[in-house]
Formats: C-alpha cells, structure tokens, sequence
C-alpha cells in the first residue's frame, strides 16, 4: 500500500508529457557543415521519411526521469508493507527454573515459543524478560535462549513496563503463572497469546536466613531460618545449618501449603553460614542458602596505654571491638598521646582523644554535623559533656561533626590516609551514674569505621515469591484476542532522491560531455 | 559554423609571379591552345581591326562603325564588320560558393593564387584577360583588358571576393550569357554538383575558344574529425543528412568524390576541355604549369 505525505507534489509529473514534447524535434546531432552533401549520401542512417517527425532525442527519457524522481520523491511516498512484529516476554522469575520432565520450565517454554516462531520466518521479533524489562534481545536464537536461561533468577516478575508495550506490535507471555501478583497486574495489559508452562506443584524452598551478634556472649551468633511451602501439598523438610567448623543445627518441619516454618539457632561466630534443606525438589536454587556473616566478627583494635581507665574499659565493653595487643594487625587504634606504636598506626583508622587539660563543661549549645543521624545526636546530647583538650580548627577537607559554640570538639580529619577521629570531649563524666565513655566510644567507632556496629545484622533472604511454584491457568486467562497486524512503513524518500540526484549527475555528465564534442569540433572547424 | 578567415588570402607576390609569367610564356604563346578534340575555330566577325565585311545596321551598333559610303550606295545604314580578335582574350572563372569556403577555406585561397597567377601570366604576354566570379550567378565581373593596371585592377577586385559560409551555391552556368566574343575559359571550381557541373561546361565551351577546368580539391573534404551520429549540412542548400561518422563513411565519402573526379575527367577529355584535379597541398605553380604544357601537348 503505497501513501504520500504531501500528494501536491504528484503534478510534477505532468512535466514528463511536457518534456516529452519539447523533445520532438529530433536528437541534437552535431551539425557538421560539409561542402556537398552528394559525397555523403551513401553514409545516410536510416532516417524519417519525408514528412515524418523526425524521432525525439533519448535525452528526454533521462530528464523526464529525473523530473519524475524528484516529483515522487517530494510527494514523499511511503509503503506499509504487513509484517507481524513481535514482543517476547519471557518470566524469567526462579520459579521458572523448577525442573520439569523435560527440562526446566524456562527452557521448555522457550523451546515451545521458538517452533512457534519457526512457522513464521518474516515475523520481526524481539525479546524482553519481565525481570529487566528494558534489556532487549532481537530474535529468539539459541544464543540468546542460552543467555535467557543462564540469567534467570534473579528477580521476581513485573508488569512490562507501559512504554515498552508498542500497540504497533503483538505481545506474547511465557509464564509459568506461579506469580499471582503479576497475573493480577497483568491482565490488564492484555498480552495477544501466552505460552504456559509448568506442571508441577511441590515446592519448599528457603526464604530468609539472619544473623546477628549474641547479645550475651560475643562470640557467638544468633540464626534464623524462614522456610515456605511454594506448593500445593504439604511438605515436610529437614534444614540443616552449618558453618565452616561443621553443622550447628538440623531441624524438622511440616509446612502446609503456602505456610512459612521459622527455625532458631545459636552458633559459635563464624564468618559464613549456609543453610540446606533435606531432601531436595523440582526446585533446587531455593533449597540453599549462603550467608555471609563475615561483618559481624568482632573488629581488632590497639589500645593506646595512656588513655583513661574509662575508655580502656568501654573499649573492652564494646561488643563488637576486641582490643588487641599487637597494634600492627588492627583494624582501628584510639590515641590518647601517647607515642607507642605511632608510626605503625599510619594507614587504619583512629580515634584521638586530645587530653590537654583538665576537664571542663562545655559551654554553648551542641552543634551537630548533619552527617551524623537523629539517634546518635541524641545519645549524647543526654550527657554532661565536658572537654579536656583544644582542637584545632577543622581544614578545607575535614568533617566538623560537633562544636560548642565557636569550640569543635569532634571533627573528622580526612587527609590522604585513613580518616582521624579527633575529640576534645572528656571521657569522664561528671555524672557518675551516666557515664560518657561508653556512648562516646562507640559513637566514635561507628564514625571512624562508616558502620553500625552495634546494630549489625547480616541478612540473606529472597523474595517469598520466588518458591512458589504453582502454574495458574489464570495466565491464558489474560490472553485477548490477537490484535490487528502492525503495518511496517517505510519511507522511499531518500532512495528516490538519490536515484534523481544520479540522474541529474548522468544529465550534467552528458552535457559537460557534449560542451567538450561541440568545443573540438569549433575549433576544428575555426583551424 | 565557424567564419573562414579569407582575410588570409595571400596573393603571390611579384617574384613568383614574374617566374612563373617567364615559365608559362613558352606555353602560351600560341593563341589557339586546345585541348584534343577541340574543334577548328573559324573567322569570326567580332570586335577588332581587321575588316571582315558588312552587314545592315542593327540598333545597338555603334555609330562610328557605320559605313557611310556604303550606306549611301545601299541607301540603308550598313557597318563594317571586323574580325574578331577575341581568340586573344581569356575569361577566368572563379567559384564564388559556399563549398570553396569550408575547412578553412584553403579552396578559395589556392582557387585565388591560380587566377592572379594566370591573369599575369596571360597579361605579360598581351592578352586581354577578364575575370568573372561566379556563385549563384555572377557575382562579380572584371572586363577584359590589357596591360598591368588592368591586372591590379583584378587584383584589387580578386582581394574584394569573399566566398559566403553558407548559402551560396555554384551556377557555372550563369556565366555564359556573359560571355561575348570568342575568347578562352578558365574555370577555377571544386565542381561539387550533382552532375560536376557537367552541364554547365557544355553551355560555355559551345561560346569559347578553348576551355581550361581546374578542379580545386581538399583531402580534409571527406577527412572530417568527427565521429559518430551526425547531422551533415550542406554549406550550399543547407539540406540536412542524417549520418554515422566513422572512418568506413569517410572512406565511403572518399570514394564518391574520386568518382565524382573520373566522371569530370571523363567528361572533359571527350568534350575536349582541359582538365586538371588541384589538390590544394600541391605548389600552384607546379600545378598550372603542368596543366598548361598538358594542354599544350594536346594541342
């Protein structure tokens, strides 16, 4: 089907009869003037007769194509030729890596989708998953089912997003339907066919697993374990937990189905922990779970001899600081100037306490850095500070994190090496029953480590989603009736004016070639 | 078309013309120089010394020539008659036409050089020599005279002829009526014609003496340095003919102008005219001179 963006200019073409008719004179043969023509007359070509029209001169066909290239081409023709675009959406979710008869769902469906496709060779296709919509593949080749299927997983399936679905194309689902989130969202959308897979209904997979410091003892560790029943059945599992040292715990459940068991566990401080759940299923990515609990290990710090008995003692009170006595294999060192083990502290952390005089209260109102959260504030501000040193004035590159007054008292130094806590704060307070140093310490810890030490919790967890496995059929559901096929438009413009500017170049040649035949002959003629 | 420059035309200067007068006395010192076959000129009555006889008066006579004792014995006006000595004048034709001009018009300029060098020639010995150009008709005439003022007349008359370009066709013919008296002919031409102008030469050897065709020729006539589809016009009638230029029509054209050129020569030995085919690169003076003690010989 052929269109014209401005149809007007289609009277261009009325230039071809006009063309055709200005040539009727005859070809423009050079005119060579000889002394008589009876020497000539057996050389005659086979011309008009007496009377007839002599035949017009070729040139015409060439300038009445470029008249009418350039006449079609400023109409600006366009073509929509049928073609059947495709959109692929693959639910790239975990479920759809449960193992099936034949493979897992993801690799079944594909291969359905892909003997689909083979039925239609001119069918522009391309391919999206639901878990990152806005990657786009072209075509369904193995390459690409191989990449499909390698990064599956990940993340749990959305709604395509509603500038991604083209109404110029169709849009097909491979799904398992496990998600009824994402069926509910996407009924809507209204997707012009969907491939289902999957058949089986059993699942129990790992949900969560949590660590965290004992609050009693230090070297120990606090487990939780989330299990889900994804299926249709009741399940009933073992999990395991253990640890490089070995297996902590192992523990039986009965879960119902889409019920959710949690298991509890104390193990000594190791840095990963994994869970396992006994036996395995279709499912066999969540039957496993890795957690890293390598933050939560207690971190060394080297204890400067000479600072106050209060902050040696909050040093050792700090549930997660274990005050080493080799400085060199630390992870922070507190001065309080003293000068052992200096040269050995450059390039780790540090905290320094300035203890230059006598304390004193603080005078002023506390000025916090906006750097440092509500609840820290807070814990402080409740004390009766007082200072025991004078800091210098914080430089171009350093961090003010409190001041009385015109008075820093905490400022964060930041030069080439590891960052410097400085203090001018006293570590005794001079209330007894509220004692500063602990608060301090660690407040000055978490600034001079960026963490929250106290707080930690290390989490390994997957969308409770994930371990559902139960195909719907509410996914065909969704499917409306196929749509209207797209129409691939192309627009000849460029082509046509290219061809006219070769014309017009061939015509330009043809003339430069006949100015130079007719300038020889002249001047033949002249000599 | 591009305009010949005739402005060119260099006469011969005195010292070639002199050696040639001196070469060509001895071939021209009869008066009667015929060609083989001419036929015997009888006495004629014409304008001379010599009395011949008389005749009655007829309007356009001349008084002087009135014969007043026989007019009063006759009672009617008679003249006398004199013998004719138009045997001793010459008449040089020159092709005036379009054709002698083309190719640089090297045609004309050694048509030009052969009539200045035979009106010399011819004055030097006594002669009375005329000149008459010719194209359409006639387009210029030089009466006949002797002596060297009546050949710088010619000259100044030769150096004001100019062959038109286009348009001009040849008419030998028209020149006969021009012709009085006996007298002999020289006609400088291509002789590009239908018929060589075959006819045209009978007309004017039936009113002369002794008939001379030099045929100017050019090699570059049918040497053209175009090729391909071409639109050949004729300088003369200006007729157009579609033609393939390529070196089988130049061979072809080539072929026809020689045959044009044997048919001339056959034409002339049997009306016994003496013919000469001029290609212009060959000297003028070897030409005529050959042409004349060809004549000559003949005789």
């Amino acid at each position: 089907m052929l269109s014209f963006a401005t149809p007007a200019w289609l009277l261009g073409l009325l230039l071809v009869p006009a063309i055709r008719w200005l040539h009727r004179g005859g070809a423009q043969l050079r005119s060579v003037p000889v002394a008589s023509l009876a020497l000539w007359r057996k050389t005659a070509t086979a011309g008009p007769s007496a009377g007839e029209r002599r035949p017009p001169d070729p040139a015409w066909r060439r300038r009445a194509l470029a008249a009418a290239l350039l006449s079609v081409a400023l109409a600006g023709p366009r073509s929509a030729a049928p073609v059947e675009r495709i959109t692929l959406w693959v639910d790239d979710s975990l479920s759809m890596l449960t193992r099936e008869t034949d493979g897992t769902r993801l690799e079944t469906g594909l291969a359905k989708v892909a003997a689909e496709l083979d039925s239609r060779p001119d069918a522009e296709v391309e391919v999206r998953t639901l878990g990152n919509p806005w990657q786009r593949q072209d075509g369904l080749s193995s390459e690409t089912i191989a990449a499909l299927v390698r990064d599956a997983g990940q993340r749990e399936p959305a709604a395509p997003p509603a500038g991604l679905l083209h109404a110029d194309r169709r849009h097909w689902l491979l799904t398992d339907g496990a998600d009824a989130e994402f069926l509910e969202a996407a009924a809507g959308i209204g997707f012009s066919r969907v491939f289902p897979v999957g058949e089986l209904t059993r699942n129990a997979g790992i949900v969560r697993l949590s660590a965290r410091r004992s609050l009693g003892d230090r070297k120990r560790l606090d487990l939780e374990l989330e299990v889900s029943n994804g299926g249709d059945t009741a399940e009933e599992r073992i999990a395991v937990l253990s640890t490089e040292s070995g297996e902590v715990t192992r523990a039986s459940m009965t879960l119902k189905p889409g019920a959710s068991a949690t298991l509890s566990a104390v193990t000594p401080m190791a840095s990963a922990v994994q869970a396992r759940l006994e036996p395995g299923d279709a499912l066999p990515d969540d039957d496993t779970l890795m957690l890293d609990t390598s933050p939560l290990l207690a971190r060394r710090v080297a204890a400067d001899p000479a600072c106050p008995a209060g902050i040696l003692a909050a040093l050792q009170a700090h549930p997660a600081l274990s005050v080493m006595a080799d400085a060199a294999a630390t992870d922070l060192a507190v001065e309080c100037g003293g000068t052992a083990g200096t040269a050995d502290l450059e390039g780790m952390p540090r905290i320094r306490f300035l203890l230059d005089h006598a304390p004193e209260p603080v005078e002023g109102p506390l000025t916090w850095s906006s750097n440092v959260s509500e609840t820290q504030r807070g814990r402080l501000d409740s004390l009766a500070l007082r200072t025991s040193g004078r800091l210098a004035p914080p430089g171009s590159s350093d961090v003010l994190l409190l001041a009385a007054g015109p008075m820093p008292l905490i400022v964060q130094r930041r030069g080439e090496g590891a960052p410097l806590m400085e203090t001018a704060l006293a570590a005794d307070s001079a209330d007894r029953d509220r004692p500063v140093a602990p608060l301090l310490v660690g407040f000055l810890v978490d600034q001079a480590l960026s963490t929250a030490l106290l707080d930690g919790v290390a989490v390994a967890a997957r969308d409770e989603r994930s371990v559902k496995v139960v195909p719907r059929d509410g996914a065909a559901g969704t499917a409306k009736a196929a749509g209207t096929s797209s129409l691939q438009t192309r627009d000849w413009t460029t082509p046509l004016l290219v061809a006219a500017a070769l014309v017009l170049l061939w015509e330009l040649a043809s003339l430069l070639r006949r100015w130079r035949r007719e300038r020889v002959e002249a001047e033949a003629w002249s000599s | 078309m591009a305009q010949p420059d005739l402005n060119a035309t260099a006469l011969p200067a005195q010292a070639e013309l002199q050696s040639f007068a001196r070469a060509a006395a001895h071939l021209l010192a009869e008066r009667q120089v015929r060609a083989p076959g001419m036929r015997v000129v009888k006495r004629k009555a014409g304008v001379g010394i010599q009395h011949l006889d008389h005749r009655d008066y007829r309007p356009g006579d001349e008084v002087r020539h009135i014969d007043w004792r026989q007019t009063a014995r006759r009672r009617r006006p008679i003249v006398r008659q004199f013998e004719s000595e138009s045997v001793s004048d010459w008449v040089v034709m020159l092709d005036l036409s379009s054709s002698m001009a083309v190719h640089g018009a090297a045609k004309w300029q050694a048509a030009a050089r052969g009539t200045a060098a035979m009106c010399y020639a011819l004055l030097e010995l006594g002669h009375r020599v005329g000149l008459l150009a010719f194209g359409r008709g006639v387009r210029a005439e030089c009466p006949r005279g002797r002596g060297r003022a009546h050949y710088a007349g010619i000259i100044r008359r030769l150096g004001s002829l100019r062959p038109s370009p286009t348009g001009e066709p040849s008419d030998l013919g028209a020149c006969a009526p021009r012709l009085r008296g006996d007298a002999s002919v020289i006609v400088f031409s291509d002789f590009l014609a239908d018929d060589e102008m075959r006819r045209d030469l009978a007309a004017l050897l039936e009113r002369c003496t002794s008939l001379h065709a030099l045929q100017v020729g050019q090699a570059s006539e049918t040497a053209l340095s175009v090729t391909g589809e071409a639109d050949l016009v004729d300088v003369e009638t200006g007729e157009r003919l579609a033609a393939r230029l390529d070196a089988s029509a130049v061979a072809v054209a080539a072929a026809e102008r020689a045959a044009m050129t044997r048919r001339l020569r056959a034409f002339c030995e049997r009306s016994g005219i003496a013919f000469t085919a001029w290609d212009v690169q060959r000297p003028w003076q070897q030409t005529l001179i050959e042409h004349l003690a060809r004549a000559r010989s003949a005789c």
